[in-house]
This record gives structure tokens, sequence and C-alpha cells, in this order.
């Protein structure tokens, strides 16, 4: 072979190896592309996560960080029935890897082992450290971390200051005790009769707590089923709707909506969750209420004996258990939990962040919102334990179907709770305290 | 000769027999398509769910993954739960009322047009269909702000006429649901009812008119009789609809007040979502789904007397 033919077989080789090399290169160096999504509520959650650019600018840090092209599908479900479809959801395997997820559900689909430990994730990541310990712990179940909290919402007392003013109630107004809060109904009802004075409830549970009790012994895993606070959670509903008739019986049971009550200044006192004050009575929201911040006035929950008290849920961040991609799911809850997202949402729907780093720009400024962060001190979670869902059922049942309707006294409807509890969780499952018996 | 001819019908009956198993296989072929779906998506996810009606099953928390086979432990359970019976007779209540007032409804708007006698029958005909295009979750809450105690547009009218204001949802919650249900629901009759009528040809009642019998007459010898079928059929179809409704009752009561509107569907929803036992919540379905299933054959009966 000729040394010009041999040449020219070496250039070709030495063109073949460079092209591969260079092939090689190329695809090594190419991003990966990814699928992750977000399972969200439709309306104003997921506008935000739009508006605000989130999953742009993750797909960003992902492909500057990571090399990685991230495609991010947006699930979205109706309000009304979000945490239904959601279960509904989880069981069938069609919930997103990025979840957001009510602290309701978390114990159970933890137990499930549907939810992803983010234990190991949260350890390693110095924000943890800034979140509040009530917000921790309505994430945290038997000690593990199952969902970044985004928001979180107490509740407590608004006010109409113009219908105060009327039945000659000073203001601002601050009710001690729960005789104080019967007291100022009563005077509302003697002196504006064609008013309502008062919407005594959200949620049903908020004055077992507020009469020192609780719902579930963490030391034996027990429900209370029959305690002093269980019997006065009846008396204060008792009071409220037939001993004082300062709450019409109707306004619950024809389901009223007691927003657009409060919000034409047909109802004086109501209890809600803080997040009203923007995404209810704000500019531009539903029941807006032109002049909120002359008319509007707000007030922690009395104890039943003197001192303050709130209840608090969250909304958070979970990542699905069976999700291809933990590490990128992680990275997406971490995106979405930013402080600066956390205060905008706080400023736009007055919900409290649960991070102390998140109190910045409008929402630190915000004399509503500071005021509200106070309530925080004195709020108390809700017992992590799949049961409290049922339990809570079933003491809906109580007072929507036997006390308001039938008033039922407080000790009848008490042995029924009981009674129905047994029937329904198990006697296993639920206990009563001295001097109650289970079988009494 | 006798040998060539059998030979030759030997050949025939095979090239027949041939035809047929193709055009066998062709049907199967153009079948497959709907019975892979109707298999995937009705007669596997029906027996899940009858099975797992004999499980402690539940959607939520350990029993998701690690329930057992529990026998007939959930129909014993329903059976004495006093709620599941009050769930039954409001279920049967809802569904006699809705079913009288249906077909009542509906029998008198198939008479109105397919009268001879009015005008403008084509576009009210237009008109009364419209309540039966409406989606199904859409009714419930246009009814709601019609039915508020305090804003609603009813007991707006009613006081406008110096009647008392009512309580729609609580007091009258039956009452207002089936109502609710009606408002949509006599369509399916009147449609079945009106192309029974209008299937009966024109002489019967030429006939009648030449020796001067009364409408009366024409209606009860001749309308009547010669849509009998599609009378009973139509009841069928209004009381199956019904046993298993749920939308509006979701959304105008959630079955209250005191179970007085929880219909079976309801109360099954409730089961599989409010206690999470989803082993109840398929169980109540089972029973429903029985209901219906013979229901469904009487139906097949009566269509194929029709």
């Amino acid at each position: 072979m000729s040394g010009g033919k041999l040449l020219i077989i070496a250039i070709i080789i030495a063109i073949i190896i460079i092209a591969g090399a260079v092939y090689w290169y190329m695809e090594a160096t190419k991003p990966k592309v990814v699928k992750l999504s977000l399972y969200t509520k439709a309306g104003l959650w997921a506008e935000f996560i739009r508006e605000m650019g989130i999953l742009e600018s993750f797909k960003e840090r992902m492909l500057r960080e990571r090399n990685i092209v991230v495609e991010v599908e947006l699930i979205t479900k109706p309000h009304k029935g979000y945490r239904d479809t959601l279960v509904a959801d989880f069981a069938a395997g069609t919930v997103g890897d990025v979840v957001w997820i009510g602290d309701t559900e978390i114990p159970g689909l933890a137990e499930a082992g549907l939810l992803l430990d983010l234990t190991p994730y949260v350890e390693k990541w110095d924000r943890w450290a800034k979140f509040y310990p009530v917000a921790k712990k309505l994430v945290t179940v038997n000690g593990k971390v199952y969902a970044i909290p985004f928001e979180t919402a107490p509740l407590v007392i608004f006010y109409r200051k113009d219908l105060f003013k009327e039945a000659g109630i000073p203001i601002p107004w601050q009710p001690k005790n729960w005789e104080n809060l019967y007291k100022t109904a009563m005077i509302i009802k003697e002196k504006l009769p064609d008013k309502i004075p008062i919407n005594p409830m959200y949620g049903i549970e908020l004055p077992i707590y507020a009469a020192g009790g609780t719902l579930y012994d963490p030391k034996d895993g027990k429900l209370i089923v029959k305690s002093d606070a269980i019997l006065n959670l009846f008396r204060y509903y008792y009071n409220m709707f037939h001993k004082y008739k300062v709450a019409p019986v109707k306004m619950w049971l024809e389901k009223w909506d007691t927003r657009t009550l409060f919000q034409k200044g047909e109802l004086a006192i109501t209890i809600d969750g803080v997040w009203c004050w923007a995404e209810k009575w704000g500019p531009g929201m539903p029941h807006e209420i032109p002049n909120r911040d002359e008319v509007v006035g707000f007030a922690m929950f009395p104890k039943m004996e003197g001192g303050f008290l709130s209840m608090t849920g969250t909304y958070a961040y979970a990542i699905y258990a069976k999700t291809k991609y933990p590490d990128l799911a992680w990275e997406l809850v971490k995106e979405l939990v930013k402080p600066e997202y956390m205060a905008e949402w706080g400023y736009r729907t007055s919900h409290l962040v649960p991070a102390e780093d998140a109190i910045i720009g409008k929402y630190a400024e915000d004399p509503f919102l500071k005021w509200a962060a106070k309530v925080m001190e004195y709020s108390v979670p809700k017992p992590l334990i799949p049961e409290v869902k049922k339990y809570l059922t079933i003491l809906n049942t109580v007072v929507y179907d036997y006390l308001l309707p039938k008033a039922l006294s407080p000790e009848e409807c008490m042995e029924l709770f009981a009674e129905l509890a047994v029937k329904e969780i198990g006697k296993d499952k639920v206990k009563a305290l001295p001097p109650y018996t289970l079988g009494s | 000769m006798i040998t060539k001819i059998k030979r030759l019908r030997i050949v025939r009956t095979n090239s027949t027999k041939l035809k047929y198993k193709l055009e066998e296989i062709i049907i199967i072929f153009f079948l497959f398509p709907a019975l892979a779906l109707f298999i995937t998506f009705q007669v596997i996810p029906t027996l899940w769910a009858i099975y797992f009606s004999f499980t402690d099953i539940a959607l939520y928390g350990k029993k998701l993954f690690e329930y057992k086979f529990i026998g007939l432990n959930n129909y014993e359970k329903l059976f004495s739960d006093e709620i599941f019976w009050k769930s039954f007779s409001v279920t049967f209540e809802y569904c006699t009322f809705s079913l009288l007032l249906r077909f009542t409804l509906g029998f008198i708007a198939a008479l109105y047009i397919t009268s001879r006698l009015f005008k403008g029958k084509a576009i009210i005909a237009g008109l009364l269909i419209i309540p039966y295009t409406l989606p199904g979750a859409v009714i419930p809450y246009m009814w709601i702000s019609m039915l508020d105690s305090r804003y609603g547009t009813l007991n707006k009218v009613l006081m406008l006429l110096g009647l008392p204001p009512q309580s729609w949802l609580y007091e009258r919650a039956m009452q207002s649901v089936v109502m609710v249900n009606c408002w949509s629901g006599y369509v399916l009759a009147m449609l079945i009812l009106a192309s029974a009528i209008k299937s009966i040809p024109d002489e019967y009642y030429e006939v009648c008119e030449i020796y001067g019998a009364s409408r009366l007459f024409k209606f009860t010898k001749i309308t009547l009789p010669l849509i009998k079928w599609p009378l009973v059929l139509s009841l069928i179809l209004i009381f199956k609809e019904d046993i298993d409704d749920f939308t509006y009752v979701f959304i105008l009561t959630e079955g209250g007040p005191n179970y007085r509107t929880e219909l079976l569907s309801l109360y099954a929803y409730h089961k599989a979502f409010a206690f999470y036992e989803l082993g109840a919540g398929c169980a109540v379905g089972l029973i429903i789904m029985i209901i219906v299933f013979l229901l469904t054959l009487a139906q097949i009966k009566i269509s194929r007397i029709m």
C-alpha cells in the first residue's frame, strides 16, 4: 500500500474518531429532559403560580444549576371538593409529583405511604429553621416531615364597627371570655333587632380548645369523646343558638352565606379565618366591603374563662411518594415556597406566612397582617392523626342534626357524640375523661 | 351425477360457512375497540367495586393498601345502620315524587307539542328542551340563588305577592330537590311520549272525527292504548335516572337537614369520603347497581314488546 493511500485512510479514521468524540461530547452535555407535574387548586391558586412566573424561574434554575430541561405540567382541580378529589387522586395514583395539600389530609396519606418523607431534605435545608414551630407541627406526623407549609390561617373574630356604634358598644372591642361574647351579642340583639348579632362558628372544634380541652391524648393515642371541654363546646353552641338566641338556628341549617351577610352589614360579629380580610372583603373580591378599614374590626377569640385562643391550619406542598424524580420535586417545592412568593400570597389573600424570613415587602407593612401575626402566638394546631377527620364529621353531625334543629341539651349531645364515636371510630380508639365514663 | 351434486353442495356449504366465519371475524374486529373500552372502563371497575364491597378498604390511612376480605360484614353493618334505612326510604320518597311530577309534566308537555290545536309549537318545544341541555352541575347552582331564603328570587316573588317567605333548603328541602330535579327532568318523558304519540297514524283520528268522537274518546281509546308501552318505559327510565341521583342533593343540601335528603348515592359518597370507608361505600353502590339492573331488565323486556 502506498504512503498516499495510508495517509488517506489515517485521515478518514482520524475524522471518524474526532466526529465520534464531538458527538459523544455533545450528547453528554445535552440537557436531560424531565417531566414533572404540580397538582393544585384552580382559580386564585393556579393563577398566582402563573402570574408570578414560578415555574419559569424553576425551569431556568434547573437548566442553569443541573443542566436539566424540566417541563412542569400544572394540574388544577376545583376549589369546591378539592380535598375529596385530592384523596381520591392519591388513592388512584393520578396525583401530581408535587401536591398542594391541607394539613387535615396529611396524616392519613402519610400513613398510607403516599407522601414522601421530607425529613432528610429539611435536615439539609437552612430555611427550615426559619419556619414557625406551629407551622412545622402542622406537617409533622410521628416525627417525620411530610410537607412544607406555604400559608397558615388562624381563626379570629371580625365585627362591624358601624353596627357596634349604633348599638352603643365601645370600639375597639375585644371580648375577654365567653360571657363577654354572649353579653355583647345580646346587646346587639336588643338594640338592633333586625340584625343578626353573631355567627358563632367556623369549623366546629374551636370551643373545645378554648374551654381548655383537647381532642386527642398522645399518651395513649386515643381521641377524647367525653370531657368537660366537650360538654362546654355543646354548651357554647346551645347558649348561642337556643338559650340566648343570638344566632339564628336557620343561619346554619339553611346555609346562609355569612360572608354576604357580614358584607351587607346584616351580621354584626362573625368568626372566620384571617384570610377573609383580603380574600373575601378586600378590593376586587367577591364580598368586597368598599370602606373595609372603617367598618370592619377584628378581635381574638376568647377562652371560656379568660385569655385568647385560635386554631390554625395550613396549606402546604407535599411530594407524591411514587414520584420518579424526588430530588427535582424537592427543588420545585423549594422554589414554590420562596419567601417572596409567601409574602406576596400572604399580602394578597391575608394568609399568614409560616416562616419568619417571609415577613418582607408589603406584607411586613400591612397593619392587619401585623396584628394577625400576634394571633399565631395563641394558635393551636389540630392533632395530625387520621381518625380526626371522622371525629370532626361526627361532631358536626351532632351539632347540625341534633343540637341545632332539635335543641338537644349539651349533656344529651355529649352522650350522643360518644355513642356515635364509639360506633364509627371504635371503642378501643376513644376514651372519656373523668368524671365521665364511656358507658354512662 | 348424484355424487357431483353432493360434492357441489359440500363445496357450497363450506364456502357459506367460510363466509359466515369471515363475517364473524369482521364483526368481532369492529366490535373490539368498543368492547375493549367497555371492559376497561365498565366491567373491570365494577368487578373491583364488587370485590371492595367485601373488604375493609379505606380511602385513607393504612387500610388503603393493607385491607382484608371481611365477607358480608359491610352489608351486615349497612343493614343494621338506621341511617342506611332512612336513606333508603328517602331515596324511595324522592324517586316516587320525582317520578310522578316528571312523568305528569312530561306527558302534558308531550301532548302539547304533538297537539294540532296550538300554534308555534316548534319554538315552544325547543324552549321546553333547554333545561335538559344544561349541565347537571350548573342547574343546582342556578337554583341556589333562586331558593336562598334571604336573598333568593323565589322568596322575593312570594313577598311581592304578600305571601310568607319559605325555608326552601331546610324546611322544604325534599320538595326543593324534587322541584329542581323535575324542572329539567320532565323533558325525558316529554321526548319519549311525544315521539310515541307522533308515531300513531293520523287515519285513526280522522276516522274518529268522521264519527264525531270527542277529544276525550280519542285520548282514552286511541292515544293512551297505543302509547301504553312507551308510558311504562318512560316510567322505568325516570325511576332509573333518579335512583342514583347525586349532583342536585350534593350541591343543594348535602343530604341534610338531618338526613332528610340523604339519597343512597350520597350515603355511599359520605361513607367513602367523609368516613373513608370505601368498602362500605362500594357495598351501597352495589345495592344501587342491583336495583338499576332489575329495572334495566324490565326496560329491555318492554322495549322488545314495543
